[in-house]
Parts: C-alpha cells; sequence; structure tokens
C-alpha cells in the first residue's frame, strides 16, 4: 500500500453538508493504472468523492492523499502542481461557455505547457477527434448537445494526458454506440499511458467493461468493494438490483 | 445568541465582512503576480471596447440634453456664451463620470454577475480550479482591473461625446463652429475639475466589477440564482455607487479645495 | 483572444488615454501649470463673480488666476484677492498698475484686467499688492464727477466777475488788468467747454448704462453693443487729457491771482475778501479738476462703455467752425488725407440756378474715392468746398453748395455714414492747394485718417485729381 502504487489514497474522510452526512469514514486506496468504478444510488456522493480527490472539497475529517501529497494540508501552489496530473470530467462537463469548443480543450494546455501556438491546436485537434468531435472544433458549447458536450468535456479532462482521471458520468446522455466507444477510449488510455481511473457511473455493462475494481457506495459508506463477478455475488440487495439493470440508472 | 440577532445583526454584517474581505483580496491580487494579462485584455474587449456604443450614443444624447437645459436656464440671463463652458463643467464634473457609472453597472455589472453566477452553478469554476487555475485570479481579479482602466476611458469616451452632443445642439440653434465650441467650452474647464471627476471612476469601476463578482460567485445553485445575481449587481453596484460619490465628491473638494468653487 | 480583438482593445485603451490627455491639454493650454509665477494682491469694494482660479488678464494675455479671497474684518472695507500671475509678465506690473473686475462680453465670464503700470515706478515684489477698481464704482464716480464739472463752472463764472470787477476797482493799469482777465477768462471758457461737452457724454453714459442694466434684467443679449471702435473710446480719455492740460493753465491762473492778492494785501478788505474767495474758487476748481482727470481716467479702464462711444459721433461736423475745423486738421491725433477736385468740371448749374453735379462728375469722385477706400470705412471724411469769384458771401454760399452736392453723393453711392461724413465751407483760400496760388475752385475730399492705419510713406498727404 505504498504511495508508489496507490496514487489515490481516503483515510477516513467524512463529509458532511449541514447535517447530512454524505461521506461517513471513507478509506479507499486506488491502485496505480486500474480503473476504478464508483457505483451508487444518486445523491450518495459519488461526484462529491470525486471532489476530494482533486482538492474542490476538503473532508471535514481524514486526509486525501494523492500522488502522495495530502491535499488538506498542502500550499495552493503544491495543490496546483498535483491538480495538473488530475483530468477531470464534471458531471454536466462544465465546458467553459465563452470559449468554443476548440479552445475548452486547448485551455488546459496552454495553461501548462510552453508550445506554440500550432502545436497546442494540434494537440487539442487530436484529442477531439478521439472523440469524435473533430469536425465541432470552432463551435460553442451551447450549441451542442449533452452528450456531445460530456466527450468534448472528457477531451478537454484528457487534454495534458494526466496520470490521474477522474471521469463522473461519461456515458449519461449517450447512444449505446457511442457509449460503447467512450469505454473504449477510457480502456485503451489506461492500457497505452497506463493512467489511474476512477469512473462514476450508473451503466452496469460499461462497469464491468471498464472497471478492474468496483466500489459500491452507500450512506456515505463503502458497502461493497470488488471485482463486477465479487458484486454480483454480494449479499445486499441494493447491490443485487443494482448489478440486474443492465440498462443503468 | 437570540435568532433575531442573528438574523438582523450577525447575517448581514457577516456578508459584508467577506464581501470586504473579498474586495481587499482582489485589491492584493491585482498588484500581485501572477498577472492574467491575456484574460484581463479578453475582459478590457469585454467591458471597455464593447461599451464604447452605449457609452459614446448615450453621451451625445446626454450632450443634447444638456445643452437644451443649460440653454434654457442661461439665455434667461443673456449668458448664451456660456453654454458651452456650463455644460462641459457640468459634465466633466458629475454627469459624465456617474452616467457612466450608471451605464456600466447596468451593462457590465449584470454582466459579470450572470457570467459569474452561471459559471458557478455550471461548475465551470471548479472546472477552471481543477485545471489548476486560480479562478480568483482569473475570473475576478481581471474583471476588477478591465474595469477600472475602463472606466476612466468610457468617461473621457463620455465627455467627448456629449461636449460633441452639445456642441450638435448649440451648432443647430446658433450655428456656432466645432473648433470655437471646444474652445469655449474648455475656457472655464480647471484640472480639479477634470482629473478628480474623471480619476474618482476607477472606484466606481472597482465598486461595479467587485459587487458584481463576489454576487456572481456567492450566487445559490441554480438559474433562478444567476438571474438573480445579475439583478443584485445592478441594483447594489448602482446604490453602492451613487453612495460613494457623495463620500468621493466631498473628499475632492477637501483635497482640491479650488474644485468645491 | 484573436488579434482583432486585441486591436480593439489597443484602440480602446489608447484611444481613451489620447482623447484623455486631448483634454488634460486643452485645460493646460489655459492654465500654464508648468510656467514659473509670483503672487500679487488686489483689493476690490465688489467681488461678484471671482472664484478662485478666475483668470487674470494683462494686456489681453492670460496671465494667471485669482488663488484665493481674503474676507475683510468688517463692513466698508475691501476684499483682497490673491493672485497668481505669469512670472515673464512681471516686468509689465508695477506697483501703480491697476486690476479692474471686468467681463468678457458683459456676461461673459468674470476676469480681472491688470493694466500695466508705468516705466518709472518699481516692479511689484513677489506677494505684494496693487490698486484694485470697481467697475461699480466706476458709474459712481462719474455720477460724482456731474456734480463736480456743475460746481467747476459756476464758480468759473462767477470768479470771473468778481475778478473783473475787482481789478477794476482798484484801478490797475489797464494792460495788466485786461491781460489777467482775459487770460482768466479764456481758461475758464475752455474749462466751461470742455466740462459742458463732457457733462453731455456722462450724461448719456449713465443713460446708456441704464439701458444695459435694463436690457441685462430682460435677458436680451447686448453683446454686440460692446464690440466698437476704439478711436471713439479714446477720445473721451483726448477729453480727459484735455481738461487736465485746462487745469494746469487754471492753476497758474490761481497762482497770480494770489500774487495779486499780495500786491494788494490789506490796502482794502473788500478786496482782499473777494480775492481770497477767488483764490478759494480756483483751488475748489483744481480739486475738482484734478477729480474729472480721476473720473474720466476710470472710464478709460472700463472698456465697457466703448461700445457706447462707437454709436454715438465723437464731434458733431455742423457745430464745427472754420478756424475749430483748421485747429482739428492740426492735430496729430488724425492725418487729413486731401483729394482736390477741380470745380470746372464737376459741376452744373441747373435749371433753378442750383449747384448740380455735371454728367462726367461722378467718374471723377469715383476716381478721387478709389484713393481713400483703402482706409478704414469709419474713417471721418469731409468734403471742403471752394469756390473764387465773387464777394466773400458769395463764395461761402457757392462753397456749401458744392460740398453739399458731393457729400449726398457719397452718402448715397458710397454708404458713407452720415455722422462722419460732413461739409466745410471754405471760400476761396486753400494755402496746400495744387493751383499753387494759394486759392481753389472745386472740392477736396479730405479723409482723417487715423496715423495707425497709415502704411508710412506709400501714400501722399494730398494728390490732385
Ligand atoms: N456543495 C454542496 N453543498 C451542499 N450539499 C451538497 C453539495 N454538493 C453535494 N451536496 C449534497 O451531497 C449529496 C451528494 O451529492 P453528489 O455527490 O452530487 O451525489 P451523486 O452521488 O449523485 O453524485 C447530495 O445530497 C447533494 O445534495
Ligand atoms: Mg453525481
Amino acid at each position: 500500500m505504498s504511495q508508489g502504487t496507490h496514487p489515490i489514497q481516503l483515510e477516513h474522510v467524512s463529509k458532511r453538508f449541514g447535517s447530512f452526512r454524505v461521506l461517513d469514514d471513507i478509506s479507499l486506496d486506488l491502485p496505480k493504472g486500474e480503473a476504478t468504478v464508483v457505483l451508487g444510488r444518486s445523491g450518495t456522493g459519488k461526484s462529491v468523492l470525486l471532489k476530494h480527490i482533486v482538492g474542490l472539497m476538503s473532508p471535514d475529517s481524514g486526509r486525501v492523499v494523492v500522488q502522495g501529497q495530502e491535499l488538506t494540508v498542502l500550499p495552493a501552489a503544491d495543490v496546483a502542481l498535483v491538480r495538473r496530473q488530475i483530468g477531470f470530467l464534471f458531471q454536466n462537463a462544465a465546458l467553459f461557455d465563452s470559449m468554443s469548443v476548440g479552445e475548452n480543450v486547448e485551455f488546459p494546455i496552454r495553461r501548462h505547457t510552453q508550445l506554440s501556438d500550432r502545436s497546442v491546436r494540434a494537440q487539442a485537434r487530436e484529442k477531439l477527434a478521439l472523440v469524435g468531435l473533430e469536425q465541432d472544433y470552432d463551435k460553442l458549447p451551447g450549441a451542442l448537445s449533452g452528450g456531445m458536450r460530456k466527450r468534448a468535456g472528457l477531451a478537454r479532462a484528457m487534454a495534458l494526458d494526466p496520470a490521474i482521471l477522474l471521469v463522473d458520468e461519461p456515458s449519461a446522455g449517450l447512444d449505446p454506440i457511442t457509449s460503447e466507444e467512450i469505454d473504449d477510449l477510457l480502456i485503451r488510455v489506461k492500457k497505452e499511458l497506463g493512467t489511474t481511473q476512477v469512473v462514476v457511473t450508473h451503466n452496469i455493462p460499461s462497469a464491468r467493461r471498464i472497471g478492474d475494481t468496483l466500489v459500491f457506495l452507500h450512506k456515505g459508506r463503502v458497502l461493497v468493494r470488488g471485482t463486477a463477478a465479487e458484486l454480483e455475488r454480494s449479499k445486499h440487495t441494493i447491490v443485487e438490483q443494482f448489478m440486474s439493470s443492465e440498462a443503468g440508472g | 445568541m437570540p435568532s433575531w440577532v442573528n438574523a438582523l445583526f450577525v447575517l448581514p454584517m457577516a456578508r459584508v465582512g467577506d464581501s470586504v474581505l473579498f474586495a481587499g483580496r482582489a485589491l492584493a491580487a491585482a498588484l500581485r503576480p501572477p498577472f492574467e494579462f491575456k484574460e484581463t485584455a479578453r475582459q478590457l474587449y469585454e467591458i471597455g471596447w464593447l461599451s464604447v456604443p452605449l457609452v459614446a450614443v448615450s453621451g451625445f444624447a446626454v450632450g443634447i440634453v444638456l445643452s437644451m437645459h443649460t440653454r434654457a436656464s442661461l439665455e434667461r440671463f443673456g449668458a448664451e456664451a456660456l453654454i458651452p463652458a456650463a455644460l462641459t463643467l457640468a459634465l466633466v464634473r458629475e454627469t459624465g463620470p456617474l452616467v457612466v457609472g450608471l451605464l456600466i453597472s447596468g451593462r457590465v455589472g449584470a454582466g459579470i454577475g450572470a457570467e459569474l453566477g452561471a459559471m458557478k452553478v455550471t461548475e465551470q469554476i471548479d472546472a477552471l480550479e481543477a485545471s489548476a487555475v486560480d479562478s480568483f485570479n482569473f475570473l475576478v481579479v481581471t474583471r476588477v482591473v478591465a474595469c477600472i482602466v475602463a472606466m476612466p476611458i468610457l468617461t473621457t469616451v463620455m465627455n467627448f461625446t456629449g461636449i460633441l452632443g452639445g456642441w450638435a445642439a448649440e451648432s443647430a440653434v446658433s450655428g456656432l463652429g466645432l473648433f470655437s465650441y471646444l474652445r469655449a467650452a474648455f475656457s472655464i474647464v480647471q484640472f480639479t475639475d477634470y482629473l478628480p471627476g474623471t480619476l474618482k471612476t476607477m472606484v466606481f469601476g472597482f465598486i461595479i466589477a467587485i459587487t458584481a463578482s463576489y454576487l456572481g460567485i456567492n450566487s445559490s445553485q441554480g438559474t433562478q440564482g444567476v438571474g438573480r445575481a445579475a439583478t443584485r449587481s445592478v441594483v447594489l453596484a448602482s446604490v453602492l455607487l451613487i453612495a460613494t460619490n457623495v463620500v468621493l465628491v466631498r473628499l475632492i473638494f477637501f483635497v482640491f479645495p479650488e474644485s468645491a468653487q | 483572444m484573436g488579434s482583432p480583438r486585441l486591436a480593439f482593445v489597443g484602440t480602446f485603451v489608447a484611444g481613451g488615454l489620447l482623447l484623455f490627455a486631448v483634454g488634460l491639454f486643452l485645460i493646460g493650454d489655459r492654465r500654464q501649470l508648468f510656467t514659473e509665477h509670483f503672487e500679487l494682491e488686489a483689493d476690490f469694494g465688489n467681488v461678484t463673480g471671482i472664484v478662485i482660479g478666475t483668470s487674470v488678464r494683462l494686456a489681453g494675455l492670460e496671465a494667471g488666476e485669482v488663488l484665493g479671497l481674503e474676507i475683510p474684518a468688517g463692513p466698508g472695507e475691501r476684499f483682497a484677492v490673491r493672485m497668481r500671475v505669469r512670472e515673464d509678465l512681471r516686468p509689465l506690473v508695477r506697483t501703480d498698475s491697476v486690476a479692474a473686475v471686468l467681463t468678457d462680453g458683459l456676461l461673459g465670464a468674470v476676469f480681472i484686467q491688470i493694466r500695466s503700470g508705468s516705466t518709472s515706478a518699481p516692479e511689484v515684489a513677489d506677494g505684494g499688492a496693487i490698486r484694485g477698481v470697481d467697475s461699480i464704482e466706476i458709474a459712481d464716480l462719474i455720477e460724482e464727477g456731474r456734480d463736480t464739472f456743475r460746481v467747476v463752472a459756476d464758480e468759473f463764472l462767477g470768479l470771473r466777475e468778481q475778478m473783473a470787477g475787482t481789478f477794476l476797482a482798484l484801478g490797475e493799469t489797464a494792460e495788466t488788468t485786461a491781460q489777467l482777465i482775459n487770460d482768466a477768462g479764456d481758461d475758464i471758457q475752455t474749462v466751461t467747454n470742455a466740462t459742458a461737452g463732457l457733462m453731455e457724454d456722462v450724461r448719456a453714459i449713465l443713460a446708456d448704462t441704464r439701458t444695459l442694466t435694463g436690457d441685462l434684467s430682460g435677458g436680451r443679449g447686448t453683446v454686440g453693443k460692446l464690440l466698437g471702435d476704439e478711436a471713439l473710446y479714446t477720445h473721451l480719455v483726448g477729453t480727459a487729457q484735455e481738461a487736465e492740460a485746462t487745469m494746469r493753465a487754471v492753476r497758474g491762473s490761481a497762482e497770480r491771482v494770489e500774487q495779486l492778492v499780495g500786491q494788494f494785501g490789506g490796502e482794502e478788505g473788500q478786496t482782499a475778501k473777494l480775492l481770497a474767495d477767488a483764490s478759494d474758487a480756483v483751488r475748489l476748481a483744481r480739486h475738482a479738476m484734478s477729480d474729472l482727470a480721476e473720473n474720466t481716467e476710470a472710464i478709460k479702464r472700463n472698456w465697457l462703455f466703448r461700445g457706447f462711444f462707437s454709436e454715438r459721433g465723437f464731434y458733431n461736423l455742423d457745430e464745427l467752425a472754420l478756424d475749430e475745423y483748421r485747429e482739428l486738421l492740426t492735430r496729430d491725433r488724425y492725418t487729413p488725407l486731401r483729394i482736390w477736385i477741380d470745380g470746372d468740371l464737376l459741376f452744373d448749374t441747373d435749371l433753378d440756378g442750383r449747384v448740380a453735379l455735371a454728367v462726367d462728375a461722378d467718374r471723377r469722385i469715383d476716381e478721387a474715392m478709389s484713393e481713400l477706400l483703402i482706409y478704414p470705412r469709419d474713417s471721418p471724411l469731409v468734403v471742403e468746398g471752394y469756390a473764387s469769384g465773387g464777394g466773400r458771401g458769395q463764395e461761402f454760399v457757392s462753397s456749401q453748395a458744392r460740398a453739399d452736392v458731393v457729400r449726398d453723393y457719397l452718402v448715397a453711392v458710397y454708404g458713407r455714414v452720415s455722422t462722419i461724413t460732413g461739409t466745410m465751407p471754405i471760400g476761396s483760400d486753400a494755402t496746400e492747394s495744387p493751383a499753387g496760388d494759394g486759392s481753389w475752385n472745386g472740392v477736396a475730399l479730405t479723409l482723417l485718417v487715423d496715423p495707425q492705419h497709415l502704411t508710412r510713406g506709400t501714400h501722399p498727404a494730398t494728390t490732385e485729381q
């Protein structure tokens, strides 16, 4: 359980909003180069969990250690350094409205590299091509469908080929074919770049395909953790219900 | 602590304190690297350049109206010769700065409030942070700086288009030439009328940008919150601006006693 | 951020700064922020319209601005106005310089005019003071002056009779007495004349001031009234100087009277008393006359009245006697330019026996006038009529008739203003005539030109047509 092999470590993380306990003493170590799929009903704190990993939220208690650095005690400049190694696809894509799709993908590259304008564009175009949006480079986010926005957000998250990729519901709003393509893309990126991935999804077939480990969150706690096969054998009704709903929720 | 004390005093004062800290932070960050030059330039384009037509057209109209009013009052004393100077004095000292302030708190205040509110609600601000960008520096400081820089320039635009409007109105009545008008216009104006009047709009710019940014960034979830942030930005920025103006005018009179004449 | 957008930002900032700088320049131009200054103080009884920053002018130049006003300790005392004046103008500001509060075109901005002082007075020191004159006071002074003139005139008339009586009663030698009386009489006459003329002016000024004030409250623009010809205004100044010169003569007479009193002192009570009265009167007159001089000087300072003078003719040619006219020509105030036109070809006698212009006359007059058209149109022009042959009376009548026809022609054809286009019947005497025999038969167009309008040397003073 060394830092080198587990770039993301959560130790007894608790988080509450008012009196509502969203994360309740969660401890998780996510192994390097593996994809962890986070499952759970809506509103159980999956997105909140992801935001803790990137430091957008701080735990009320417990520690979050990413790439060996404890985010909660780190100075802002060093948090930024950690964040540069993380790609984050937000649940609602969170594209910058004032920028075109291409500029959205260019944004992290321009901010964090010294590449020439040309190379920046080339790299952004390449990432958009990965998600099938090379034709939409100059469109504004407002002109895209929800699924396209999701894909553009994914391209932006992958723009710097980050060591860690946090993906919040990538296939929500996508047709099954595109959804599979996205799954393939995530698997390929993991294989080729050794990216550590945390994927939140309700799509069980997709979870089976990409997830090396599946984590089931319920009432602020990790209810079950294991491979898809292991989860299927779980005695918890809620998990059973989840795993049998092939269409996803 | 009784709940009414909390509601009537502690919470509002906490907001005031919070916003003052917010303003102080913005001011400090504006003077300290890293500077977001590109984004500041973009904001200067949005806030400054795109406001020029609004300000120029309004200035022209204000100039015409002021000219008609000054004519109406000065004609009674047979002092038509003073119309350009009286108009310029009124415009440069107060009307220009205040009208620009209110126009910009309308156009830009609402814009900033709504934009930042929307960015907050749609997690774009989080996305910026997640991209290792200091969202405060990137969003708030750039807008504050752009507003501070743009305001005196827009005021100058307003002053000159106002004088042009005054000339247009005047030449329609008396056929006075532009250069004679300009010479007459500046015959009474002093540095102490012109400089403080123009430069105080930097304070207006600061107030507008800070108020709108604060309300935008702290807007509650949902599109309703965004709309509210926009409206409140305009209202609060305008009120603060008018109130600050009273203090500023007093302060200017104190620093430049000549301008109180 | 594309480059066109960046260009807009650049335009916005650079254009804004430029515009701002233009504003600064337009103001800076006026306030001379960057030149050296010295401070000066002047006192005024009335500071209407003076504020900090009110501009100060000297000889028409922007010289500085008002820095502050000091409120007097009590009523009846004067306000001290502190000014800042351009250092390079200091040589012009002397201890006898006078400051006056004036209005730019009556209703324009109020400003303070400093009159440069005399060369003999020392330069004003930094922080020094000069005298201030209030424009409102000038009207008061004139009103006061009018009474003074009356006193002067009455006293002098009385004095003349008294003196005549006194000296006769004393049985002085006829020559001395006559001499003295005549001298004194002449002086009195001059003063009386000057005074009477001036009084008329002053009365008109006052009337006009009232109309000005009336117009002002009525809201009508009166600025046009104030734009006038300086020449007429300076005439008043001339009158004042004349009066002052006369006063000097009177003073001389007074001294002689006093001498007489010394000679005959105590010999006869009656005489001594009369003489004492006389010298009192002379002394009073002296005061009155110096008041007159001062008051006229005050008028000079206020160009507000200038326009008024330009609207009135400053002399009435109809009332001018021949020798007065000749005397006028000898003054250096005007240079007479004379164009002689021969009468034989100019005039015909019509059926009623009256003088009329001959067929070709207009061409000849036009030719003559063409010489004079280069001078200001408001220069007075006198048509001198000459006629020789017949008795003196006949000569006078026909020279008047001739001058009249030509004048009417000038007024009708050249649009000459009738008040400054006069006639002067002269007869046959013409010392300067081109005929060479000291006489002329015809007319001479005499234009009285302000010497400053003469382009030196290019034009002879007289030309024959
Ligand atoms: N910033 C916040 N303030 C208050 N409550 C929040 C905040 N973010 C999330 N929550 C609450 O936390 C719970 C978990 O949210 P989330 O993680 O988004 O659920 P999900 O598992 O569907 O992603 C929800 O009930 C949500 O209302
Ligand atoms: Mg979620």
